[in-house]
């Protein structure tokens, strides 16, 4: 037989409608961020693989584009968790619910950060690689 | 870089232009521009060879080591 179980931790969604203003808007920058850093990657993505495809690989711009990559995702990896707990903090503030006591969290993953890494270490090999072409173009 | 080439001193020793020397080499007229404007970083033997070939010349007379 089990024991009566015991709710050691939970996390669970706040949702409600709000007339305020500036809830509002702040909620919309998050999406509008979000959606100009999906842009940044698909473009910088984009070029990549143009220039890959137009017989380039090792142009320099390929290793600069992977480092931005890298930036980005080490940035998304830190200001999400922080943009989310900071929301929730303010919101928390202003809303009020009877009987439950809530905190905000600050809940973050090392997988954007894993990510920053391999791109950190694509983009080396790809700035190596531009040395190399550049040394071997001026090889007659 | 310390290593400087005279091709242009050489051709003109030859009387033969860079677009000549291009066609009997099969190297670029930009490839041997680029050699004689000393901004080459690197030569290959089978170049050295074809150049003394056609310009009836040694390596030495081609390359020159200035200490900087």
């Amino acid at each position: 037989m089990l024991s009566r179980p015991a709710l050691v931790d939970g996390s669970a969604q706040l949702r409600f409608k709000t007339s305020r203003r500036p809830l509002a808007v702040a909620t919309s920058a998050g999406g509008m961020f979000a959606l100009v850093a999906v842009a940044l990657c698909v473009e910088l993505l984009r070029g990549v693989i143009a220039r890959v495809l137009e017989g380039r690989p090792f142009d320099p711009a390929n290793a600069r584009a992977l480092h931005r990559l890298g930036a980005l995702a080490a940035g998304i990896g830190i200001g999400v968790p922080a943009a989310e707990f900071l929301m929730a903090r303010w919101v928390l503030g202003i809303v009020q619910v009877q009987g439950i006591a809530l905190a905000p969290a600050l809940r973050g993953s090392l997988t954007p950060f894993l990510v920053a890494l391999l791109l950190e270490g694509l983009a080396a090999v790809f700035r190596h690689g531009a040395e190399l072409e550049a040394e071997r173009s001026l090889t007659i | 870089m310390a290593i400087y080439t005279n091709l242009d001193v050489v051709l003109a020793q030859r009387r033969m232009s860079l677009t000549e020397l291009s066609e009997r080499v099969g190297i670029t007229l930009a490839n041997l521009s680029i050699l004689k404007t000393n901004k080459a970083k690197a030569v290959r033997f089978s170049t050295l060879e074809a150049l003394c070939r056609e310009l009836g010349c040694q390596p030495g007379d081609l390359l020159e080591y200035r200490p900087e």
